[in-house]
């Protein structure tokens, strides 16, 4: 990952798209934060299929949920110390 | 090899806490770590709603590495457990019934761990996955 800021950037770009390559990406900062990025398309695409196999990927049906519950906070902090070894 | 069920909470540990006790369990040899749909249905909901997103991916892996128990809640079997646990822990006491399997692993130990519930579960033994490792690396 690289960051270079935006006004730095402005005249190199077509150099910088031409080193954004796989999983390496720019970050373009404004104002010293992080605004926007580079990043090739091929991997953004690749991000994009995954994530929404991620969601799409479920074991909850209708018939089951009303034999689930919500966990409280309460109960998370308990087996969280419970689970300490 | 032992076959284990993981109830809701060690699963949702699990996935939430890489070093804690639930996590080694998916590390141990010679045991066979079961879920049921409802648990399955359970913490995927929690974890949707209570952990961040790189926490489902986690918890579709973990789950990858259970067998997954063929069975649907049994209304006869949840009015058993009614009786001998706090209504909202019966689904889960009444699908470690269910499985068969010979330990259950749960970190509820306010309400799975009393005497009437490991009565309810008799052949089953109900341990904690610190007690459980412990246990398997004897």
């Amino acid at each position: 990952m690289t960051l270079i800021p935006i006004t730095k950037a402005r005249g190199i770009l077509g150099d910088l798209a031409d080193q954004v390559q796989g999983n390496d990406y720019i970050i373009l900062t404004k104002g010293g934060n992080p605004k926007v990025a580079l990043v090739d398309i091929a991997y953004l695409t690749r991000l994009q299929n995954d994530l929404s196999k991620l969601y799409k990927k479920t074991f909850i049906t209708p018939s089951l949920l009303p034999f689930t519950r919500e966990f409280s906070d309460a109960e998370v902090a308990s087996w969280e110390e419970n689970d300490v070894l | 090899m032992k076959r284990i069920f993981l109830d809701s909470s060690v699963l949702f540990a699990a996935v939430n806490s890489p070093t804690g006790g639930s996590a080694k369990l998916f590390t141990l040899k010679n045991v066979t770590l079961f879920v049921s749909p409802v648990v399955l249905a359970e913490v995927e909901r929690n974890c949707r709603k209570k952990l961040q997103t790189y926490h489902l991916d986690r918890f579709f892996y973990l789950v990858s590495l259970c067998t997954n128990l063929d069975q649907q809640p049994e209304s006869l079997h949840i009015k058993h457990a009614q009786k001998v646990i706090h209504e909202k822990d019966a689904v889960i006491l009444a699908e470690v019934k269910q499985s068969k399997c010979v330990i259950v692993a749960s970190l509820d130990t306010k309400h799975f761990f009393t005497k009437e519930a490991r009565a309810f579960l008799k052949p089953t033994h109900i341990m904690t996955p610190k007690e459980l490792i412990e246990l398997c690396e004897k």
